[in-house]
């Protein structure tokens, strides 16, 4: 949300566009601070969740993955990317938040995958 | 009773504004912080007005008074203010404006509403209102009836503040450059600033930066005399333009106003100070006519390039906008007056509420004394009681009275409720007596 708020208002920005939303948006450099640390956050909540995932498949002794989880590491490995990038290659602003954009849309086709039973 | 009614108090506004006035005139009509309680002490003493408060900006000096007869305190006043401040009566009669009643209140909220500011939607106003009725407050040259307005009046300037849009966005280039450096940056403190020309522009746009608190300054110019004039002025430092490339990625806003007839900043030397900034935006603004600034940069990513004409863009859509906002604020003026004016009308009826009470309340007495001589404890027994048989039997004449005053029946309220009541004949017993 705050990654598309974001694109919203640097579009704007860069086509001078000062309309009704142009005002209403809160400042372009909070919102980038914004979008990182929440995408941050929900990145170590998914770290976490897949440690304890990992852990409950071996406890349980199961086998096989189903599409989600596997997708849930390919969403992980975007929002890591996002969040090192950031760091190590100053890959903020637009390049961040089209980066969580994607991690989010690949979030909802993996969930989408579950949801429909595709099975690898 | 009649008379009573007849002395009705009416709320006037006498004033002058940049409307109605030459900026020359304004001045001298203005009312100095010291010498504001004497002028209005002086109205009160001599009975001019009863209540009276003053607002007095460089825009506007306004004169609300309360009065019985306001057309002939009007004169009065004049001849005071004239007198005062060495202007004559027929320049504030010529160039001046007086309302009463409704009008006064709907102009009155209109000024704090700021829908009848030189820029409209400024807020300023509000404040400056709210300071001359607390100096007339504190002085105590209001009363019921200017409190009443005067309250009413900020809430609606309140209001307006809160459900309009009436003051939102710049209306000044230089302004605008400001907000606009706000929307991409977040707060500006602690932001460096880069400004390339020593000359006027430069300096008007390092002012607003520094009113918005921005504290560090690199200034760059040809000649390094000016530059340093400008660092001193401002706190900052003073560089050549040699040294803008090297320096360029320290600063988080950029605002170039060079005399140059060429391109002074390129699109490859912000291409360079991007890279330089680990991502981190770059505010740029280009105030040069001829442009100083490659068009090309405002490609280069994280970087935001703003022209004069953008400027002025952004500038005529927030005028335009204020002026539908204006609409909704007109509305909520016409809502608060409307409410006041039902309260003055109302008013009309207090004398009558005031003299039905006063009646019935020295029959319970004259009762209990009666009842009650010599005994403490009986007397505070029946006085309870008394007073709240008064209040059951008033309750419903009350009420109507009022209700009948809020709807501008006023007048004809109060001739039948002294003619059911017989309270004009109470007042002459009363007054026979006090002369016996």
């Amino acid at each position: 949300m705050l990654a598309a708020l974001y694109l919203t208002l640097h579009r704007k920005l860069k086509h001078k566009t000062f309309d009704r939303t142009f005002r209403k948006l809160p400042p372009l450099d909070k919102l980038d601070k914004l979008s990182a640390m929440w995408s941050f956050l929900g990145t170590l909540l998914m770290l976490l969740s897949g440690v304890i995932g990992i852990w409950w498949v071996k406890r349980e002794n199961l086998q096989g993955m189903a599409p989600r989880e596997i997708g849930i590491f390919g969403v992980l490995a975007i929002f890591l990317f996002a969040a090192g990038a950031r760091r190590a290659l100053g890959w903020r602003g637009r390049q961040h938040a089209l980066l969580v954009l994607a991690g989010f849309t690949a979030l909802v086709l993996a969930n989408l995958a579950g949801l429909h039973g595709f099975h690898f | 009773m009649s008379d009573n009614a007849n002395a009705q108090p009416r709320i006037f506004v006498l004033g002058a504004n940049h409307l109605t006035a030459s900026v020359s005139l304004r001045d001298r009509l203005l009312f100095g912080e010291a010498a504001l309680p004497e002028f209005m002490d002086a109205m009160l003493r001599d009975g001019v007005v009863s209540e009276i408060a003053v607002i007095s900006t460089c825009n506007r000096s306004e004169i609300y008074g309360v009065a019985a007869e306001p057309r002939e305190a009007r004169p009065k006043i004049e001849k005071a203010w004239a007198a005062r401040n060495g202007v004559s009566e027929d320049e504030i009669r010529n160039h001046g404006y007086f309302f009463t009643q409704d009008e006064a209140v709907r102009h009155l909220f209109r000024v704090i509403g700021s829908l009848d500011s030189l820029v409209l939607g400024e807020m300023q106003i509000l404040g400056q209102v709210k300071d001359a009725y607390q100096v007339a407050a504190q002085n105590r040259c209001t009363d019921f009836y200017l409190n009443h307005v005067f309250q009413s009046g900020l809430h609606t300037g309140k209001r307006i503040h809160a459900e309009t849009g009436i003051h939102e966005g710049a209306v000044s280039i230089s302004y605008a450059a400001v907000e606009l450096a706000r929307k991409v940056l977040g707060e500006l403190q602690g932001r460096v600033v880069g400004v390339v020309g020593a000359g006027e522009m430069g300096e008007l746009a390092a002012q607003h930066l520094h009113k918005a608190g921005c504290r560090d300054f690199l200034f760059f110019n040809r000649t390094l005399g000016p530059a340093e004039r400008m660092a001193a002025a401002f706190g900052g430092e003073a560089y050549l333009m040699p040294e803008l490339s090297e320096r360029m990625a320290h600063c988080d806003i950029l605002i170039s106003a060079t005399g140059a007839p060429d391109i002074v900043i390129t699109r490859d030397q912000v291409q360079n100070a991007v890279r330089h900034r680990h991502g981190r935006p770059l505010f740029l603004v280009d105030i040069a006519a001829p442009r100083d600034i490659d068009p090309g940069a405002g490609e280069v990513g994280n970087t935001f390039l703003f022209t004069i004409d953008d400027l002025k863009n952004a500038v005529s859509g927030n005028v335009e906008l204020r002026r539908v906002e204006a609409r909704k604020a007109e509305a909520i003026v016409e809502e608060e007056a409307v409410k006041v004016e039902a309260w003055a009308r109302w008013l009309e009826v207090v004398p009558v509420l005031r003299a039905l009470r006063e009646k019935y309340q020295a029959i319970a007495d004259r009762e209990v004394e009666k009842w009650a001589a010599g005994q403490p404890e009986l007397r505070s027994q029946l006085e309870s009681l008394s007073r709240g048989l008064l209040n059951k039997f008033l309750h419903d004449p009350t009420t109507r009275l009022k209700h009948l005053g809020e709807q501008g029946d006023g007048p004809r309220a109060s001739y039948y409720a002294d003619l059911l009541f017989a309270l004009a004949q109470e007042e002459k017993q009363e007054k026979q007596h006090g002369s016996s």
